[in-house]
């Protein structure tokens, strides 16, 4: 299929965020400006920068997260074609999320007291899979990212750092999202952690999925990102 | 949007006023006044214009401080309080391609059999939603009997199945509810909700009176549930938190009005409304 161009996965075009902070007299943050950039199937796209400068706000921008102030993010979606996820409805980003885009935060929010085993099962469950079955690849997904058996039955409100890093990251790869954001997949986590995490990222990239990670750790991610660009 | 056709439940400018009203309520009452009474004629407008949809399976939550219609909406829903105005359209998720039904206009046995066999409410004081003259099984014998069921057996078989799938011991079926503790007394009002298999279930404050350790686990029991079971939620809480672990959408009403409405982690990380950001700042 030589010269036919291939349709951007996602394509941001002119994205802006402000925030107004009403508690504030009404003062205007500004978390990034007029970013544009495409990204293609199946590529892993890093953005890198310093810490604050709006890296995560994007990412959180194409979730929507954050409702973007001003420019367009164009989305290929397998459900409903390509939209503009600024402006999609609710419920279309709703199902989406549900079905093909995954999301992966630097902070594990959860219910406590429920098990590392059920956290990581969870999305499977909302989508209606046996309970045993979505256990069975729970465990699969925690023995891959180096959680020890012992600490499946305890809840992951009560692991490092680290752990929690990887309860997040497994919540993320067992949806088989088509789109996965990552936003630091990397930070607190020790040598060995790192290197199972970047194993696994470039694994789901092996598999066909597209991924926009975050990080401010550059080193860690570009020796296996195609593309992406440093956010100043 | 193509997708726009899978809600369940849809209110449309719903209201619901206490007292005469004048012509000065709407521009004296509402968030930026600060007040939900007119001061004019003393009108309470608890629910102004609400607009909602809930699809299938979804949970909207609703939250809002004390006063701020939250619990007057999810009592016009459960069709126990007449609405002013506006309407409230019901589509059967099992044959979407039927015409939706305003349950405003249902007739009074038509609205008891609606709210009898379709929904299920929890309460945030047991007390309300359960008699507690009656032992456990009664009560949730007297939703089945209500959604016409009638055979003794049968009843007590499905009792002791809802036990067992909300987490409480069978073999305390003909207990005095008094001597379950709070925690337990919720499971019994999820039972005693789920027990006509409703197609919409409605969570006024519903781990409020709960100690921390025990919220946890009844929300996790209504998660569970609602995978299961493939229900409808409308949850109204005062608490993000609650709000943050069982709804996917949320609105945020003062005064009597939605003041915003989104996803709920963009209320939560980005919300708009000055009273949003005072509501979000404000979470422990």
């Amino acid at each position: 299929m030589a010269g036919q161009p291939i349709t951007p996965m996602l394509e941001v075009r002119d994205l802006s965020k402000r925030f107004q902070l009403h508690l504030l007299d009404g003062r205007i943050l500004e978390a990034f400006r007029a970013t544009s950039f495409i990204v293609s199937p199946g590529e892993l796209f890093l953005i890198s920068g310093v810490s604050g400068a709006g890296k995560t706000s994007i990412l959180k921008c194409i979730y929507r997260t954050y409702l973007t102030t001003v420019g367009q993010i164009w989305y290929d979606s397998l459900l409903f074609g390509r939209l503009d996820m600024a402006t999609a409805s609710e419920s279309t980003v709703v199902k989406l999320r549900e079905r093909e885009m995954g999301y992966c935060s630097q902070f594990l929010k959860v219910l406590p007291r429920v098990s590392a085993l059920d956290v990581v099962a969870e999305p499977l469950l909302r989508h209606g899979e046996a309970r045993d079955a979505a256990r069975e690849q729970a465990e699969r997904w925690l023995r891959r990212l180096g959680i020890g058996e012992w600490l499946w039955m305890a809840s992951p409100l009560t692991f490092s750092g680290g752990e929690q890093q990887r309860i997040n990251l497994a919540r993320a790869f067992i949806g088989h999202p088509r789109l996965l954001l990552l936003d630091e997949p990397t930070a607190s986590l020790d040598a060995t952690s790192k290197g199972i995490v970047i194993e696994s990222i470039a694994e789901a990239k092996a598999e066909g999925v597209t991924i926009i990670t975050v990080s401010h750790d550059r080193e860690a991610i570009a020796s296996i990102a195609d593309a992406g660009f440093s956010l100043s | 949007m193509r997708d726009e056709a899978t809600w369940v439940l849809r209110g449309t400018g719903l209201s619901k006023y206490y007292g005469p009203g004048c012509v000065y309520c709407a521009a004296l009452t509402g968030p930026d006044r600060g007040t939900s009474q007119c001061p004019l004629c003393n009108t309470v407008t608890a629910c102004a214009n609400v607009n909602f949809s809930v699809d299938r399976g979804e949970t909207l939550g609703i939250v809002g401080e004390s006063g701020s219609g939250k619990s007057t909406l999810i009592q016009l829903i459960h069709l126990s309080v007449p609405a002013s105005a506006g309407s409230l359209e019901f589509r059967d998720p099992e044959s979407p391609e039927t015409t939706p039904i305003n349950l405003l206009h249902l007739s009074r046995a038509a609205n008891r059999a609606f709210r009898n066999q379709r929904l299920g409410i929890v309460y945030q004081r047991p007390e309300l939603g359960l008699n507690l003259q009656f032992t456990v099984g009664a009560n949730v014998a007297e939703k089945l009997l209500l959604a016409n069921w009638r055979h003794v057996g049968h009843i007590r078989e499905r009792a002791t199945q809802l036990m067992v799938e909300t987490e409480l011991p069978p073999e305390r079926i003909d207990d005095d509810p008094l001597t379950f503790s709070g925690g337990m007394l919720q499971r019994v009002q999820i039972a005693k909700a789920l027990s006509s298999n409703p197609v919409v279930l409605l969570l006024d404050e519903v781990t409020s009176g709960l100690d921390l350790s025990v919220q946890a686990s009844v929300l996790d029991l209504i998660k569970q549930l609602q995978w299961e079971l493939g229900m409808t939620m409308l949850a109204v809480s005062h608490d993000l938190g609650v709000i943050k672990h069982l709804a996917r959408r949320t609105m945020v009403m003062k005064n009597g009005h939605v003041v915003e409405s989104g996803l709920t982690d963009q209320i939560l990380e980005d919300p708009q409304h000055p009273y949003t950001q005072l509501l979000v700042s404000s979470a422990l």
